[in-house]
C-alpha cells in the first residue's frame, strides 16, 4: 500500500491531539522543555530524538502516564487533564509501550479483551459468566480487517511470533482506541520480515483514520512508513517536517543539533 | 449432513490432539495405578463398591483443599496456610457443635447450623488476614502464609487446649459424614459440587479469567484495568473459606477435630496434586479437572498400599517421585511445544 493512496496528502485530517508547549521536569532533569505537536486523523507522526531527546516522556504524557509541569494536552479540540492512564483510554487514546503487556499464557482473544472482558446478557451475565463466542468472534473480525498476522486468534500469545505478539499489542490498541495510538518503538526487537509485517499493520491503522504516533530510532523505518516526522533534541522541538519532504540526512543532522 | 459429518470429524480430532495435554497423560498414570492395583491385589479387596465409596470419602478434604490450591496457583500465588486453617476451621466448629447442642439432641439441628458457619467464617477470616498483607500490604504470599500456617495451628490448639477436640453431636456423623446419596458418600458430593462451582468460576467467568490474567502478567492485567488487590484478596479469602469447608468436612466424617498434625500432609497432598495437575507456580496455567485428576493419585496411591499391607509410608515416596516426575514431563513438553510452532 502506498502511504498516500488511502487519505491523499499526509497531514490533512483534522488534528486529534495537540500537545502544546509541554514542559517536564525529573528532579533537575529537564526532560521536556516547551515541547509541541499535532497528531492529525489519517497520519501517521514519528517522533524522533537521540537517547534523552524526551521522546518516551513525550509519549508518557500523551498516554497519561507523566503528568506535565506545565503546556496542555487537547483532544478533539478540548483541554485534557490525566490523572491518571485510564483516564487517557476513556477518551480513546491506547499506547502499545515496548514490553507489549501481553498475558503470554493467555489467547489473542484474551489478551485483547483484558480488563474489558464482555459477559453474557441476561442471568449469566449478571453472575460474571463470559461470552466467550462474541469476543472470539469481534476479534477474529479485528484481526482480519486490520491484517494481523495471525490465523488463529485462540492461540496462546506465547506461541506466536515476535512480530505476531506485536501484532496482537497494535491491533489490541486499534480496537480500543477511537482516534488515537500511540506506539512506543514497536520494531525494535524485530527482525527483518516481521518488521515489514508490522510497519504494514502501522499504515492500516492510518487508512483506517487513525492518529499514530510512532516513537522510533529507525530512520528508514519512519522514513518509510511515516507521514511527518517531529524531531526532539534535548528536550525541545528541532522541527517537523513532511516526511516526503526530507531525508536520512535532514533527520540525523537534526537530532544531532546540525540545523541550529 | 454437514452436522454429521462434522461431528465425528471433531471427536476424532479431539482424540489426536488429546495426547498434547498434560491432563491426558496424569489420566494414563491414574488408570494405570487402578489397574495395576486391581490385578495385583486379591480379588475382592480393591475393586469393591465398598472401597470405592472409602476412596470416594478419603478423596473428599482433598479435593476441597486443591480446588482453593488451584485457583490460588493460577494467579501465581500460594496458600501454605489451608492445613492449618482447615485444622482451626474444624476445631472452631467442633467446639461451637458441642457448645450449642449442649449434650442434648434437641439443638442437634441448629448446632450443625452455627457450626457450620463458624467453620466456614473462621476459614474465610484466616483468608482475610492473608489476603489483605498480600493485596494491600503487598508482602510475598510465601512469607504471609507461612507466617498464617504456623499462627492458625497454635491458635486451634490454644482453642482445642492441645488436644483433638470429640463429642460433636453423634448425628451429624451419621447424618452428614457417613451417609450416602445413592450410593456415593455425601463428603463427596459435598466436595464434587465445590469443585464444580469452582471450575464454573475459574473457566467461565469474568473472575477466573482475571485470575489467570493476574498469574500470567500482573503488570499487563493492571494496565489492563483490572483490579488487583481486590482480586488477590477476595482469592485468599476463597481459599480460606474452602479450607474451613474441608475443616468441616472433617469433623462430619470422623466426629473429631485433630490438632495433632495440623493437616500438613494434607497441604502437601493438595499442592501435589494442583502441580501434577499441571499447574505452573509461577502463574497463568492450571486447570481445575486436571487437579481433581491429581488428587485421585495421591489417594489411590494411599488406598491401594494399605490394602496391600505396605507401609503407609511409601505413599509419600511414591507420591514424591510422581510429583517430580510429572513437572520435568510437563517442562519437556513445553518446551518441545514452542519450538515445534
Amino acid at each position: 500500500m502506498h502511504p498516500s493512496s488511502a487519505t491523499g496528502q499526509a497531514g490533512t485530517g483534522e488534528p486529534v491531539l495537540e500537545l502544546r508547549d509541554i514542559r517536564k521536569a525529573f528532579g533537575r532533569v529537564e526532560a521536556l522543555r516547551g515541547v509541541s505537536l499535532t497528531l492529525r486523523a489519517g497520519e501517521v507522526h514519528a517522533v524522533m530524538g537521540d537517547n534523552g531527546a524526551g521522546k518516551s516522556t513525550l509519549l508518557k504524557v500523551a498516554a497519561g502516564v507523566v503528568k506535565p509541569d506545565g503546556g496542555e494536552v487537547r483532544a478533539q479540540g478540548a483541554a485534557v487533564e490525566f490523572a491518571s492512564p485510564l483516564d487517557a483510554r476513556r477518551i480513546g487514546i491506547e499506547t502499545v509501550y515496548q514490553d507489549l503487556a501481553l498475558a503470554d499464557h493467555r489467547s489473542c482473544v484474551a489478551n485483547v479483551y483484558i480488563g474489558r472482558e464482555v459477559r453474557r446478557s441476561g442471568l449469566l451475565g449478571h453472575l460474571g459468566v463470559l461470552d466467550r463466542a462474541a469476543m472470539t468472534d469481534r476479534t477474529s473480525q479485528a484481526f482480519g480487517q486490520l491484517a494481523v498476522p495471525v490465523s488463529d486468534v485462540e492461540r496462546p500469545v506465547r506461541m506466536l511470533s515476535g512480530g505476531q505478539r506485536q501484532g496482537v499489542a497494535i491491533a489490541r490498541a486499534a480496537i480500543w482506541a477511537k482516534t488515537i495510538v500511540l506506539l512506543d518503538e514497536p520494531t525494535a526487537a524485530l527482525g527483518v520480515r516481521q518488521r515489514a509485517a508490522v510497519d504494514e499493520l502501522i499504515k492500516n491503522l492510518r487508512s483506517r483514520h487513525y492518529g499514530v504516533l510512532l516513537i522510533s530510532h529507525d530512520v528508514p523505518q519512519v522514513l518509510e512508513i511515516s507521514d511527518r516526522v517531529t524531531v526532539l533534541r534535548l528536550g525541545r522541538n528541532a522541527g517537523t517536517r513532511d516526511t516526503s519532504d526530507v531525508d536520512a540526512t535532514w533527520v540525523v543532522t537534526a537530532m544531532v543539533g546540525g540545523h541550529s | 449432513m454437514l452436522m454429521e459429518q462434522a461431528a465425528p470429524r471433531r471427536l476424532a480430532a479431539a482424540f489426536r490432539s488429546a495426547p498434547a495435554t498434560g491432563v491426558f497423560w496424569i489420566l494414563v498414570v491414574l488408570v494405570a495405578l487402578i489397574a495395576a492395583f486391581a490385578l495385583i491385589l486379591p480379588a475382592d479387596t480393591f475393586v469393591t463398591t465398598f472401597n470405592a465409596q472409602t476412596v470416594a470419602g478419603d478423596a473428599s478434604t482433598l479435593l476441597v483443599l486443591a480446588a482453593g490450591a488451584t485457583v490460588v496457583i493460577i494467579s501465581g500465588g500460594l496458600d501454605l496456610s489451608i492445613g492449618s486453617v482447615m485444622t482451626f476451621s474444624a476445631v472452631a466448629a467442633a467446639l461451637t457443635m458441642k457448645s450449642v447442642s449442649d449434650g442434648s439432641s434437641d439443638h442437634e439441628f441448629t448446632a450443625a447450623l452455627v457450626g457450620v458457619g463458624v467453620g466456614v467464617g473462621s476459614g474465610a477470616a484466616w483468608g482475610a488476614i492473608n489476603g489483605w498483607l498480600i493485596a494491600y500490604a503487598r508482602l510475598p504470599p510465601f512469607v504471609v502464609t507461612l507466617g498464617s500456617l504456623g499462627a492458625a495451628l497454635g491458635a486451634a490448639r490454644l482453642l482445642s487446649g492441645g488436644s483433638n477436640v470429640s463429642g460433636t453431636p453423634a448425628s451429624i456423623q451419621e447424618e452428614v459424614g457417613l451417609a450416602t446419596v445413592f450410593g456415593v458418600p455425601l463428603p463427596f458430593v459435598v466436595a464434587a459440587i465445590l469443585v464444580l462451582a469452582c471450575g464454573f468460576l475459574l473457566s467461565r467467568t469474568r473472575w477466573g479469567e482475571h485470575n489467570y490474567l493476574i498469574g500470567s502478567n500482573e503488570e499487563a492485567a493492571r494496565r489492563g484495568g483490572i483490579a488487583i488487590s481486590r482480586h488477590l484478596f477476595m482469592l485468599y479469602v476463597l481459599s480460606g473459606a474452602l479450607a474451613g469447608c474441608a475443616g468441616l468436612i472433617e469433623v462430619a466424617r470422623f466426629a473429631v477435630a485433630s490438632v495433632s498434625t495440623g493437616h500438613t500432609t494434607e497441604l502437601i497432598a493438595a499442592l501435589a496434586a494442583v502441580v501434577i495437575g499441571g499447574a505452573s507456580l509461577t502463574g497463568g496455567i492450571g486447570l481445575m479437572g486436571a487437579s481433581v485428576v491429581g488428587v485421585f493419585i495421591p489417594v489411590v496411591l494411599a488406598n491401594g498400599l494399605l490394602i496391600g499391607g505396605v507401609e503407609r509410608f511409601w505413599q509419600d515416596v511414591v507420591v514424591g517421585i510422581i510429583l517430580v516426575a510429572a513437572v520435568g514431563f510437563d517442562q519437556w513438553r513445553r518446551a518441545r511445544e514452542v519450538s515445534e510452532s
